[in-house]
């Protein structure tokens, strides 16, 4: 019931953070590093995806038109020089910061619908996003692409500060996530999921509510972004403003389960690798994405709120059982619950 | 909240129009509420009774004329702000959040305070009123039988303090039994000093708890007395409670 930081809590965000900053440490093959930057970049994406899709209940299908924006930010800031390499990294709060404030007219406009209609409303969103980073060839360079400066780092650990920066971002999002659950931001998040009308009647802010987090979710996205952008070095719209992407931190957060806090997490950590196995697998050809949709078919046909709320269910159910129905009443009745408290 | 003496004036609507889109609803409502009266708005269907609610709780912002409450003037104010000053609003429909508990629901009537340890008091005191929230506390509302949802938002609907409820049709698609105990409620809810805007299509029953009453018919208040002047009122019997004054056994005798 209750959303507070636990010992066990801080244990697994303390031994899954801590795995993930070792691994360049202890070596490894190259694919391995590249994979695990991609997994925490979707982590990345879905966590802050599932600010607005999961905790908001708005699932966005235009939320990579962020991340381009973000990208192609990035690049043309530095596409000259970066400097000792790391100063750039230091530039992502300020483009998070007007990514999510630019995203706050879009976000107004969109939000006025719901559900499906907010689903292609964003879609088109996307579209548009993709269409002028094609046609501003001024500034984006259209089909030609755009360049980021190449970092001095030691190609030895050439690949080490853009994961490590990636960690960092998925570290904020799982924060924002974790502040939002037990705030009260997230109980009016949740009464605006459940139901918007409900939510005015006991004066719930609906409307900034809902903006906040499609701020907050857009502005992390576009952070991401540009560290993406920086470690591609060469971007160009189709990839920058790729719908593969929007479509893959849906997934994820649908897989792992919407509006938790790992659910996401967990989502990417299988789908990317997988991603990954099957266009090995099956080489060049766009074969893999069916590979990848049957795996998501799958579970979702046996898991269907996504695998931790169904896994925790069972749980929860299993236990039910082996208490008797009536001390597990008992329990429930013994923790007060508060607003804060209540989970999002 | 708003400090207001007994019997002083607490609400009053002049000359409000309103309505949904292009026609008017409302069309020239004139009504006064005094504190710690129960005032039960009756008519036809269409007459615009919830929209007279909604005007006042800010669901609804009248086109003109003016909602005055403890002497403020409120017509243009949003709905949370006169949640602030102590108005609310329990609709028609469910308004429970059915995935949440019932302990969570009646906290929700709460939300925009921001005194943990007052909040908690409330609490007490709501649960000591309504025995269903403490039996049921950790049910999923939408477990809940509709008499007893109705129930938890009257619960819910104190959590505030208000100094004015707005009741739309609490008893309706309710069994007998479950009707009764909603109308003993109102009487509770009116404790206090509190005053009850409550709109009854089961005029009977809701004039019979009533201190004041009105008709509204076709956008105006038609009529207005004590509830008990407009229970005996034989052409307010003829229109409005399907049978003539003496009540429903009488008719009944007719028919047959």
């Amino acid at each position: 019931m209750k959303r507070m930081i636990t010992r066990a809590g801080l244990i697994r965000a303390g031994v899954f953070f801590a795995l993930l900053i070792i691994v360049p440490i202890l070596g490894g093959p190259v694919w391995l590093l590249n994979l695990l930057i991609f997994t925490v970049m979707y982590a990345a994406l879905s966590s802050s995806w599932n600010l607005l899709g999961g905790l908001a209940g708005y699932p966005s299908l235009g939320h990579v038109a962020f991340f381009g924006i973000g990208a192609y930010a990035f690049a043309l800031t530095f596409s000259g020089s970066v400097g000792d390499g790391y100063s750039p990294f230091l530039v992502l709060p300020v483009i998070g910061i007007a990514v999510g404030l630019l995203s706050l007219p879009i976000g107004w406009v969109s939000m006025r619908t719901r559900a499906d209609v907010f689903a292609i409303v964003t879609i088109t969103f996307l579209f548009i996003t993709q269409t002028l980073a094609f046609n501003l060839t001024k500034i984006t360079g259209g089909a030609q692409g755009a360049s980021v400066a190449a970092p001095p780092f030691d190609p030895a650990t050439y690949d080490w500060p853009f994961y490590y920066a990636m960690i960092v971002l998925l570290a904020i999002a799982m924060g924002i996530s974790f502040y939002f659950s037990r705030s009260k931001i997230g109980l009016s998040l949740s009464t605006v999921r459940a139901d918007e009308d409900k939510a005015h009647g006991v004066g719930v802010r609906v409307t900034a509510v809902k903006l906040i987090a499609f701020a907050v979710s857009a502005g992390m996205v576009a952070m991401v972004g540009g560290v993406w952008a920086y470690y591609i070095g060469f971007i160009y719209p189709q990839f920058a403003v790729d719908p593969l992407i929007t479509i893959g931190m849906v997934l994820m957060a649908f897989l792992g389960g919407r509006g938790t806090l790992w659910g996401p997490v967990l989502g990417s950590f299988i789908l990317v690798p997988a991603q990954q196995f099957f266009a090995q697998s099956f080489g060049a050809s766009q074969l893999y994405l069916l590979a990848y949709a049957a795996v998501f078919l799958v579970i979702m046909l046996f898991l269907p709120r996504g695998i931790l709320p169904s896994i925790s269910d069972r749980l929860r159910r299993r236990r039910a059982a082996a208490l008797g129905a009536a001390r597990d009443a008992e329990a429930h009745t013994a923790d007060a619950v508060t607003p804060e408290e209540v989970k999002a | 909240m708003v400090e207001i003496s007994p019997g002083e004036l607490l609400l009053e609507l002049s000359g409000v129009t309103a309505g949904y889109g292009a026609g008017l609803i409302l069309k020239g409502v004139n009504l006064t509420a005094t504190r710690g009266e129960i005032i039960c708005l009756i008519g036809p269907n269409g007459a615009g009774k919830s929209t007279v609610l909604k005007t006042v709780s800010g669901l609804l912002q009248p086109q003109s004329g003016t909602v005055t409450f403890a002497g403020e003037d409120i017509s243009r104010m949003s709905s949370r702000d006169r949640l602030a000053r102590g108005i609310v609003h329990v609709p028609q429909d469910r308004s429970l959040f059915p995935a949440m508990t019932v302990w969570e629901n009646v906290m929700m009537g709460a939300f925009i305070l921001k005194d943990q340890a007052l909040v908690r008091r409330r609490l007490d005191e709501v649960a000591a009123l309504f025995p269903i929230v403490a039996k049921r506390r950790s049910s999923a509302a939408g477990s809940l039988s509709g008499g007893e949802q109705k129930q938890v938002e009257l619960a819910r609907s104190l959590m505030l303090d208000p100094a004015l409820i707005l009741l739309d049709e609490p008893s309706i698609g309710l069994d007998p039994r479950s009707r009764t105990s909603v109308f003993a409620s109102i009487s509770t809810l009116a404790n206090d000093g509190r005053t009850v805007l409550l709109v009854e299509q089961n005029a009977r029953s809701g004039l019979a708890v009533a201190h004041q009453a009105a008709v509204l018919e076709a956008g105006v208040v038609a009529l207005t007395g004590t509830g008990e002047a407009l229970l005996t009122d034989p052409e307010v019997a003829r229109l409005y409670l399907g049978a003539s004054a003496a009540g429903p056994a009488e008719t009944l005798a007719k028919v047959v």
